[in-house]
């Protein structure tokens, strides 16, 4: 299965198609974009492609998944925003965890699309999973992200690493 | 997409399925596998990424990597197929379908690897139609570099990916 078509009032939330690749690149090697995410660093377009195939592949995987998330009035890509199951090791309490990201080119920063997206992925996330924890991760200093958290229902459960870096964990229940 | 299902003498090859990847984990955590392709087991955050990657190439474009069963029990026995991972390598592969295939520890030796390639093959001559296939194999994988060599495909270059030495080979149509 695909990403089911979302809409919001300002923006919709589809499934990602080759012709995003572009521009799904060009946000992953965006250093503003990057800094908050996983190493840090600006994705090589290589890097960037594995990962697009990922969100391609998690919702046939697991029935759930990222959106490509477009501006209504342009028409163009402004980011993305999902669920995902990394299985990445954070120990047995957080094991099969949904975890939510999202992420925006930066001219689609301070216009509150974020929360406007994430806020229309928890929708059909407590559709598909029911009620159900989820959780979504930050660095320390990412304060647009932690407000649109916040906003959305999240809260702080602990502090720790992930891939290498402080992080703040925030949870909720869908 | 409804990814195409091949049938050789003792093989099938399908679309990889949620269900196997206990099999898909175990094979790629066996370091006898991952000796020439990555260098090192892979955790499972790893092999479940390269296992979405697996299907959502599929998706995206309509051409990547089987699932290889033995018809007699259905034992998943390893994978082969072609992909774009959009290498940055050179020379340069884009534009030039490539093929891979790893096989299970207690699949070798006994020409699977073989069988799953001719038949991946066959389908790539037909969807692909008629043009260069390439593969990259690191230069200790003998056993990878013979399925290679009785494919048709001939050394084109020697260079490095992600810093380790690799044989570049090309089977022209």
């Amino acid at each position: 299965m695909t990403a089911p078509r979302l809409e919001t009032e300002r923006l919709i939330l589809r499934a990602i198609t080759q012709a995003d690749f572009p521009a799904f690149a060009a946000m992953s090697a965006d250093p503003v974009v990057r800094r908050y995410s996983g190493d840090g660093t600006p994705r090589s377009a290589e890097e960037s492609w594995s990962s697009f195939l990922v969100i391609a592949g998690h919702w046939q995987m697991t029935g759930y998944g990222s959106w490509a998330i477009d501006e209504k009035a342009s028409g163009s890509f402004v980011g993305e925003v999902g669920f995902m199951d990394r299985k990445r090791d954070r120990g047995p309490d957080l094991a099969g965890v949904p975890e939510m990201g999202w992420g925006l080119i930066p001219q689609a920063f301070g216009k509150g699309y974020a929360t406007e997206a994430v806020t229309a992925a928890l929708a059909w996330g407590r559709g598909h999973f029911g009620a159900v924890r989820v959780i979504a991760l930050t660095t320390a200093d990412n304060t647009a992200s932690i407000r649109v958290a916040k906003k959305c229902g999240f809260a702080e459960f602990q502090r720790g690493l992930s891939v290498g870096r402080p992080r703040v964990f925030f949870d909720r229940i869908l | 997409m409804d990814i195409p299902v091949l049938e050789t003498e003792r093989l099938i090859l399908r679309g990889h399925r949620r269900e196997d990847f206990p099999d898909y984990l175990a094979m790629w955590a066996d370091p006898d596998v991952t000796r020439f392709i990555g260098g090192k087991p892979f955790t499972e955050e790893e092999s479940w990424a390269r296992f979405m990657r697996a299907i959502g190439h599929w998706a995206l474009l309509g051409f990547g990597f089987w699932s290889v069963h033995e018809k007699d029990g259905g034992a998943r026995v390893g994978e082969a197929g072609f992909l774009d991972v959009r290498r940055d390598i050179v020379p340069s592969m884009h534009d030039v379908p490539e093929m891979g295939w790893a096989f299970a520890k207690s699949a070798q030796g006994k020409g699977y690897a073989t069988e799953a390639v001719r038949a991946a093959i066959t389908w790539g001559e037909s969807h692909f139609g008629k043009t260069r296939f390439a593969c990259i194999i690191a230069p200790e994988n003998a056993p990878s570099l013979n399925v290679a060599a009785k494919m048709g495909f001939r050394e084109a270059a020697r260079t490095t990916y992600k810093g380790e030495p690799t044989v570049m080979l090309y089977r022209e149509p």
